[in-house]
């Protein structure tokens, strides 16, 4: 199991941002759109229950 | 798929509806709160982020001991005794200088910092005292066209916007004049609070007021429906992780915001008229950066308004109010930006809009080593404010006995959380008014 953002409902609000246990989220200014850092994110899933646009997607 | 009886259903545990249902519980109604999320509490807790303690929302109290924030708490027994540190009122940059503001007249002050001459002063200042005092202008003209009627000075005018973009988050042709006034008259006389510990102790103290007065809160169940019948709202149906719940209530308040309202309960059971209405509600669109540097930027607690900055932008340092905020030797200032026109904008320019006014408000933002540690972009129904702040909002709705509380339904002159803490008092009332307790 992974997650994968999707960008067209992600609105940049960064409310999933700080819930990450593993610093793995980002939203950076010039997109204003999250990535995931593959390296540190370790498949929790606890994000998605923090994303307030069903934006990030388990895969 | 399990049942529960109560009184009230609540939808969404932000502080709308944690006020009603602590409100509610306390007045020996059965109360259940559903939350979607793991968390209470919504846009009104903060959170540690990197070692620093930052806001999902809200950042203060607003008016000070007088806040319907801190009124409910005491309204309903809770403690009030946190540690509170008072925001001085933040400094004003006018022409290249910074002015600390006068402890009262601060707008006058103003006015007469920015003014051409004295006769400009007297003649802008009658008219905001007539407004406030007098009749308080009309909703059909902006706040920029009645200041424009007043006075061509660009200067006034930016300490106008300035105030507007950072209290309100509305550029000043994008608010009814009434409306500013309102919000002007109300919020005169107040301090902002800081909680030292954050916001999250007041959330709690309203969970246990909940939950000591036989109430139910459950996390990660999302409403799904509420339940309608000739004409009046009688439960909510919902999901948990692994379970399905069906509330049977004498009424439901929802803090989803009435476009979710009326989702949830179908569009059939509401007229074309309310309809009409909740479709033209329009969310505020803007930006919250949170900038960390080693060592404050601007070493001033209530902050720095810089009314001639690309986005008239207000810069608060809120780990100067207390340390727990931030890790030692580290500092962290707070910026919320309203995009120049809503809608129509593009959010990579506002970005190096706001680098470009953090530039040239604190010049030493590199040696400090400053950095952008978040941004928060709010364009649509949650997590931003719900709707503009505007003079008639109704808690209650076509359907009997469903009300709305939150952002989207302030009454008129109230912002923020202590608005949203107001609506909820108000809809408690009614409900105490026309609802038996007891199940």
């Amino acid at each position: 199991m992974a997650i994968k953002i999707n960008l067209l409902k992600c609105i940049g609000c960064s409310m999933c941002v700080p819930f990450c246990p593993v610093y793995a989220l980002l939203v950076p200014g010039d997109t204003f759109k999250c990535q995931v850092d593959q390296e540190l994110c370790n498949n929790c899933l606890i994000c998605i229950g923090y994303c307030t646009s069903e934006a990030i997607e388990e895969v | 798929m399990e049942k529960k009886i109560c009184d009230v259903a609540v939808i969404g545990s932000g502080l709308g509806g944690l006020c009603a249902a602590a409100r509610l519980s306390h007045a020996g109604y059965k109360t259940i709160v559903l939350e979607k999320m793991p968390i209470l509490g919504g846009r009104f807790i903060w959170v540690d982020y990197k070692g620093y303690l930052i806001p999902t929302g809200a950042l203060t109290i607003y008016y000070g001991q007088r806040d319907p924030v801190l009124l409910t708490l005491k309204d309903v027994g809770g403690r009030t005794d946190f540690e509170m540190g008072a925001l001085p009122p933040p400094k004003w940059r006018i022409k290249g200088k910074d002015y600390e503001m006068p402890p009262k007249g601060m707008l006058w002050y103003l006015i007469s910092l920015a003014s051409r001459d004295k006769e400009e002063e007297e003649r802008v200042i009658k008219a905001l005292r007539r407004s406030f005092r007098w009749q308080v202008p009309s909703d059909s003209i902006t706040f920029s066209e009645w200041l424009l009627r007043v006075t061509d000075n660009r200067a006034i005018w930016n300490i106008f916007q300035a105030w507007c973009v950072q209290i309100v988050g509305l550029n000043l042709y994008e608010i009814s004049a009434g409306d500013l006034v309102r919000c002007f008259v109300n919020f005169a006389g107040g301090q902002q609070l800081v909680p030292k510990d954050g916001l999250n102790p007041i959330i709690d103290t309203l969970v246990k007021v909940i939950e000591d007065n036989k109430g139910e809160i459950l996390t990660s169940v999302q409403a799904r429906k509420i339940v309608v019948n000739d004409g009046a709202a009688e439960g909510v149906q919902a999901t948990g992780p692994d379970f399905e719940l069906s509330i049977e209530a004498k009424a439901v308040v929802s803090d989803v915001g009435p476009k979710k309202t009326v989702e949830l309960a179908g569009e059939e059971n509401f007229d074309r008229g309310y309809l009409s209405e909740v479709r033209e509600l329009k969310p505020l669109e803007g930006f919250w950066f949170m900038v960390s540097s080693n060592g404050p930027l601007y070493d001033w607690p209530g902050g720095l308004y810089a009314p001639e900055s690309r986005r008239w932008q207000l810069g608060v340092d809120y780990s100067l109010v207390s340390p727990k905020f931030a890790p030692p030797g580290k500092n962290w200032m707070g910026f919320y930006q309203a995009p120049g026109h809503a809608s129509l904008y593009d959010p990579r320019k506002e970005y190096e809009l706001f680098l470009a006014d953090l530039a040239d408000m604190f010049p030493n933002f590199r040696e400090q080593g400053a950095e952008v540690l978040l941004v928060r972009h709010f364009c649509s129904e949650w997590p931003c404010v719900r709707a503009w702040p505007a003079s008639e909002r109704h808690q209650k709705t076509p359907v009997e006995n469903l009300y709305n509380v939150g952002d989207a339904v302030n009454p008129p002159g109230w912002i923020a959380g202590s608005g949203v803490a107001e609506s909820a008092r108000m809809v408690a009332e009614e409900i105490k008014t026309r609802t038996k307790s007891g199940t």
